[in-house]
This record gives C-alpha cells, sequence and structure tokens, in this order.
C-alpha cells in the first residue's frame, strides 16, 4: 500500500520533467524526428532503454517491425508507443505493432499533425501510473535457440568457436592494422541504432574499437531531400528558396555528424539554425566560429582519413557553404531564378559530388575497415544517402 | 600541524552532504552549459534533477540477456563511492577534514586507477555489445590520462613537501600552485574530463555507441551511474580546487565557503568543456597525451624539482 502510494508520488513528480522518447524513423522522417531533439519539454534518448515511449515515426516498412519490436521490447516498463504518420494502414486499422485488446494499446498521430502534444499526454499519464505499461511483444527467449555440440552443434571444439546462440563465439584473429591477435566481436548495428541513418543495417566485425570487416545488410530509408532539389534539375527555380534549402541541408548535416561526435549541444544550435524560419547570417557565422573555436572541428579532423576523407574537413567545408549560400540568398531579388541547370555542379551541394566517400552504400564494405567505431560512425552520420526530390530522381 | 581528527558521523555527513549537494549542483551547472551552447537561452530548473530521479526510481530496471548481474548492479554504486573516497581527502578548513590522511594524494590517485575499473566492470557486465565496446575503448585510454595525472600531483606536493592534502593547501599560503605551477590546473582538467569522461575524451558513455556503457542500464541503477558520474566530477573539482587553487584559503570569508566556490568554479569549467567540444578519435587521444601533454607533464615536475631543490 504504502509502496504503491509512494510509486504513485514519485509519478506525479517526475512527470512534470521532460519525456524520455526513443524515436525509430521511418521513410521521409528521419528529419522531422531529429526535429523534435530541439523540443524543451521532450528528451530524446540515444538507447531504448532510456526512454518511456518508442516512437514510430513515418511508414517503417513491414520488414523492419521484428527489428522494432526488439526495440520495443528493450524500453524499460512503464513503456508506451506512439506511431506518427504511419501510413493509411496503420491510421485505419489499427497499429501493428499491438495486442488490439491491450489496455494500454498504441496512440496514433496523422502524418500532418504535430505530435508533440500526443507524446506529452502519453508520457505524463505513463510516468504519472494512469496508463497502463505496454506488454513484451516477443517471448522472453533468446532470437537464435542453443545448439549444443551434435551434427548442428555449435561445431566448435571444446569451448572454442562456433555459433552456439546463432552468433559466432568471439576468436582470435590477425587485425588488420597491426596484426595484434585480439577478440573478434561480430554485431549488427542498426535500423534503429540512431548514430546510424534510419533503416541502414550494418553487419561489423570489430576488434577492440578497431573495424575489420562491414557488411551491409539492409540500405537506409529514402528520405527525399526538399522538392526544390528536384526541381531545379529540370527548370528555373527561385534563387532564394533554392540558396535556403541549401543553408538547411548542409546545417542540418553537420550537425548529425556533431551529435555522433558527442557534441550533442553545437549540434542542437546547429538544427536550430537549419529550421528557423528566416536563418540569421550572423548566427551561423558565430555557429561556425563555435564549432571552430571550440576545437571541434580540431576533434574531428583525422577522422575517416583513411578513407582519403577527412570528417572535419568536410564539416568545415559545409558551413562554409552554407554561409556563402546564405549570403547569396540575401542578395538575391525575390525574382531571381536560377538558370537552366545544365552545369549540375554549378548549383553546389547537393549536386556538386564532392568528394563523398562511399556515396554508393556499396562502398562503405571498402571505406570503413582498418577505422575505429567512433571515425566511421561520423562518416555515415554525414553520408548524403538520399536522392533529389520526389524519391525517383536520377543522381548526377 | 595537522587538523585535529573529525567525528566520524560528522565525517560522514560533510562527505555524504557535500557531494549530494555539488552532484545536484553540477547537474544544473551542466543544463546550463548545454542550454548556452546550444543558444537557447539558459533555464535554471532546481527541481529537475529531483523529476529525472524520480523518473528512474519509477522505471524499470531492463534486463539483457545472461548479463553478470551482481557486477552490473554494483558497478556504478563502487563509482559513487569512489567519488567519496575521493571527496573524503579534501580538506575544507585547516580544521575540518573528513579524512586527512598523511597519503591523500596517493589515496586519490588509487581513486583514479579504480574508477576506470570500476566503468570497465559496468559496460562489460552487461553482456551485450556496444556496452563492451565502450568498456574496452575506455580503459584502453586510461592508462595515458593517470599517468599524467600522476606527474602533476606529485609536482603539487613537491613544494609541501608532503602527500597530505591539507600541507599541501598550506603550502599555497604565499602563491597559488595555478600560478607557481601554470601547466598543472589545465593538465589536471584534462585528466578530469577523461575520468568523468566528456567532452573531448567522452571514450565510455557516447553517442557513436549510443549511449555505450550505460547503453542498456535503465532505472533505479541508471540513477546510481548518473548520480556516481556527476558525483566524480564534484570529487574531482574540490580535488582540483585543494591542489591548484588554494583550497580553503582566502580572506574574509570562512575556509569552507572558499573550498566551496573554488570547486564551483571546477565545476562549471568542466561543464562548459564538456559541451563545448567533440570527442576527439581514439588515435589523436593517445598521441596527444603520450607525445603532448605526458612530456609537458614531466616538464613541470622536473622544474618543481630543481625550484625545491636550489
Amino acid at each position: 500500500m504504502a509502496v504503491s502510494a509512494l510509486r504513485r508520488a514519485a509519478g506525479r513528480f517526475a512527470a512534470a520533467g521532460p519525456i524520455q522518447l526513443f524515436a525509430a524513423p521511418g521513410p521521409r522522417f528521419r528529419d522531422r524526428s531529429e526535429d523534435l531533439t530541439l523540443r524543451p519539454e521532450l528528451r530524446l534518448t540515444s538507447s531504448p532503454r532510456h526512454a518511456s515511449i518508442l516512437l514510430v515515426a513515418g511508414p517503417v516498412p513491414a520488414e523492419c517491425e521484428k527489428a522494432l519490436a526488439r526495440v520495443h521490447d528493450e524500453l524499460p516498463r512503464p513503456r508506451v508507443t506512439v506511431r506518427w504518420g504511419g501510413g493509411e494502414r496503420v491510421e485505419r486499422s489499427g497499429p501493428r505493432l499491438s495486442r488490439g485488446d491491450s489496455p494500454g494499446a498504441p496512440v496514433v498521430v496523422p502524418e500532418g499533425e504535430d505530435p508533440v502534444p500526443a507524446l506529452l499526454e502519453a508520457g505524463r499519464r505513463l510516468v504519472r501510473g494512469e496508463r497502463p505499461s505496454e506488454p513484451e511483444l516477443l517471448p522472453d527467449e533468446p532470437p537464435w535457440p542453443w545448439r549444443g555440440q551434435g551434427p548442428y552443434g555449435q561445431g566448435g571444439e571444446g569451448m572454442m568457436g562456433g555459433r552456439p546462440y546463432g552468433r559466432p563465439l568471439a576468436m582470435t584473429a590477425e587485425d588488420l592494422r597491426d596484426g595484434l591477435a585480439l577478440d573478434r566481436l561480430e554485431l549488427a548495428l542498426g535500423p534503429f541504432f540512431p548514430p546510424l541513418p534510419p533503416g541502414l543495417v550494418l553487419q561489423v566485425a570489430l576488434q577492440g574499437d578497431v573495424i575489420q570487416d562491414v557488411d551491409v545488410a539492409r540500405a537506409p530509408f529514402v528520405q527525399p531531400l526538399p522538392d526544390v532539389f528536384g526541381r531545379a534539375l529540370r527548370e528555373a527555380v527561385p534563387a532564394e528558396a533554392l540558396e535556403t534549402a541549401r543553408v538547411r541541408l548542409l546545417l542540418r548535416r553537420a550537425a548529425r555528424v556533431l551529435r555522433a561526435a558527442g557534441a550533442g549541444a553545437l549540434a542542437d544550435r546547429g538544427l536550430g539554425l537549419a529550421v528557423a524560419p528566416a536563418t540569421d547570417p550572423a548566427a551561423v557565422g558565430r555557429f561556425r566560429a563555435l564549432v571552430r573555436r571550440g576545437g571541434s572541428l580540431r576533434a574531428l579532423r583525422g577522422s575517416g582519413s583513411r578513407s582519403g576523407v577527412d570528417v572535419g574537413t568536410r564539416v568545415e567545408g559545409w558551413l562554409e557553404q552554407a554561409e556563402r549560400a546564405l549570403a547569396r540568398a540575401r542578395r538575391t531579388g525575390p525574382d531571381e531564378r536560377t538558370g537552366p541547370a545544365a552545369d549540375l555542379r554549378a548549383l553546389g551541394p547537393p549536386f556538386d559530388g564532392d568528394a563523398e566517400p562511399a556515396e554508393a552504400l556499396e562502398g562503405l564494405g571498402d571505406t570503413l575497415p582498418g577505422l575505429e567505431w567512433g571515425e566511421a560512425a561520423l562518416l555515415v552520420a554525414g553520408l548524403r544517402l538520399a536522392p533529389y526530390g520526389g524519391g525517383e530522381e536520377a543522381r548526377p | 600541524m595537522n587538523p585535529a581528527p573529525v567525528p566520524p558521523a560528522l565525517a560522514v555527513a560533510v562527505i555524504v552532504g557535500g557531494l549530494g549537494l555539488g552532484a545536484w549542483v553540477f547537474v544544473l551547472l551542466d543544463r546550463a552549459a548545454t542550454d548556452l551552447v546550444s543558444g537557447r537561452r539558459p533555464s535554471v530548473r532546481p527541481l529537475a534533477p529531483l523529476r529525472r530521479a524520480a523518473f528512474l526510481l519509477v522505471q524499470q530496471r531492463a534486463e539483457t540477456e545472461r548479463p553478470d548481474r551482481a557486477v552490473w548492479m554494483l558497478a556504478p554504486a563502487l563509482y559513487v563511492a569512489f567519488a567519496a573516497v575521493g571527496a573524503a581527502v579534501v580538506p575544507w578548513s585547516a580544521r575540518l577534514a573528513p579524512a586527512d590522511v598523511p597519503v591523500g594524494i596517493v589515496l586519490w590517485g588509487g581513486v583514479e586507477a579504480l574508477a576506470i575499473v570500476a566503468v570497465f566492470l559496468h559496460g562489460w557486465s552487461a553482456n551485450a555489445p556496444v556496452a563492451l565496446v565502450g568498456a574496452y575503448r575506455f580503459v584502453a585510454l586510461g592508462l595515458c590520462f593517470m599517468l599524467v595525472s600522476m606527474f602533476v600531483l606529485i609536482a603539487a606536493a613537491l613544494p609541501a613537501e608532503s602527500l597530505r592534502l591539507s600541507a599541501i593547501v598550506a603550502s599555497q599560503r604565499g602563491l597559488w600552485n595555478v600560478v607557481r605551477q601554470p601547466l598543472g590546473l589545465p593538465l589536471f582538467l584534462f585528466v578530469g574530463l577523461g575520468l568523468t569522461f566528456r567532452g573531448p575524451l567522452d571514450f565510455a558513455d557516447s553517442a557513436d555507441l549510443a549511449g555505450g556503457v550505460a547503453a542498456e542500464v535503465s532505472g533505479p541503477s541508471l540513477l546510481v551511474w548518473e548520480t556516481g558520474r556527476a558525483a566524480m566530477a564534484v570529487a574531482f573539482s574540490a580535488m582540483a580546487a585543494a591542489v591548484f587553487l588554494g583550497g580553503w584559503l582566502g580572506p574574509w570569508l570562512p575556509g569552507p565557503v572558499w573550498l566551496g566556490l573554488k570547486t564551483l568554479f571546477v565545476m562549471a569549467l568542466m561543464a562548459g568543456l564538456g559541451r563545448s567540444t567533440a570527442r576527439l578519435r581514439t588515435e589523436s587521444a593517445v598521441t596527444l597525451v603520450w607525445v603532448g601533454l605526458l612530456p609537458l607533464s614531466f616538464l613541470g615536475l622536473a622544474v618543481v624539482g630543481l625550484e625545491v631543490l636550489r
């Protein structure tokens, strides 16, 4: 009795704080769910274990439902799922991620609506104890059954080798860099691993934190760029709109890299500028100076240089381009339009095809081995993976 | 002149009270630093850390597949305990020193070394890949920070001719160590960022590993872990204030107030540095320490040694 009264009191007290949420963005929803970071009443967590709400944003394809269910069960109780813009299937027939009659069935928010009120309401009621926690979706057992010795056994000798739980036992192997024999750890990251683009599944073999082998098991979800880029390829568009979209794109990309590099507060500043309706050139300059002088660029420099590209130099380049594009946007008159898109490079990012590493995903398998995981995460976080507008445009 | 021993009950009250209050203030400072760097107006919400604590108490302790349960639960507590041991040797005034042992500096060195073990055990015992990678990475870098710390602290102990913290504070009566040994405090701050894994040296709980060592932890265990991280930052700041900023020394105000103000200053520095920089690459961090900072700290020690001999 006393314990439950205490629990309720603690819950009521806690519910006035920010709501902890883990976002699993689907196609088209990467930017939108990223922007929730800027809402002070929410905290986007880096691990599902730290959250009480699972936000499934966008039409997550059916093939990822199993992975989503696993993420769902990783959230500690009390937990609730909020589905935002799951498409007609979810909105009409109710979300799949539930047992239909469960009292704690997920909350559904239509695509066009702001999910924050629903998130706050669900999260607060949950923490206050007014809403039951969702039950587990998967049985509490290892995803692969134990396979001992025998025809289908782990297959190793004694206690070594084999795949006892469907995963290989860590065995020593030569290291790529210095030949030091260390345990080789194989793990699958994704499709909802926050440092990586949503949907991307990497099968990684690590020794210590050095990548030995990478296999792209699943491509990231398509996240189309703003329409204006697609139109610029076909016709003349208002120059100011194109420049502004460019600034936002570049700032957002820099913010992603900074976030993966642990500079979340700087990333928030960049993201805040990217979504601001009228981005202030002086503010972009201050942001650039803060990144540069704070030592963040120096910290990033050298990252991923083994692949021939240096993350620090690229981030600096993006910020410089953003500042220039913003200056151009200010100079252009309201009626000024871009020329015909004969020379795509003249359109600048994202059309310039600069030294993007592994712009093609297949390249990751060659680019990442030999890098530290920390560098690889930065490299992948800053990748340009989206086609231009519409989702069907050809790449230049 | 050594301070009189403090009754154990008072010592415990001072340590627990000081660390608890300090941890609460540190979380507020850290939030303010985050707001400032991210371009928001800093909002002081004094209840926010307590609400966070209440939230984590209500949340379930999640389980991984076959963790080393005992170690997984104890490692965060161990980290808190090391913070308390470290804080205990810091003297608050000429008379109030919870545990003014004759080898205070050595004890602090032990705390730094063992804290690395606690962090490693925490990541390892979860039996989950990203936590393990964070733990490995942290322990691989720990050794080099600790060497820097030792040289820097020995240099501070030399002029005092004692390893006792109260003697080191008293030796700064004429001139604080931050002026006498200008390399000391910056190098020690670097060690602190490593010890509490923040900013450029966040190799344990880092974003590229979705939370690293703490990625699988939730509920009360996460509360203990977060408390430990804040408490360790406070203990470190108090140690830095005592060794480099003259501890309780200062005019007009009572000693403990001076120590509190100086600790607060170092805490603010730690929060600001932690929030405004990106993580270094492991390779550059190791190179920086072995090629740059370690020789510098040795140089600092040599200069102090010559000065003492003169």
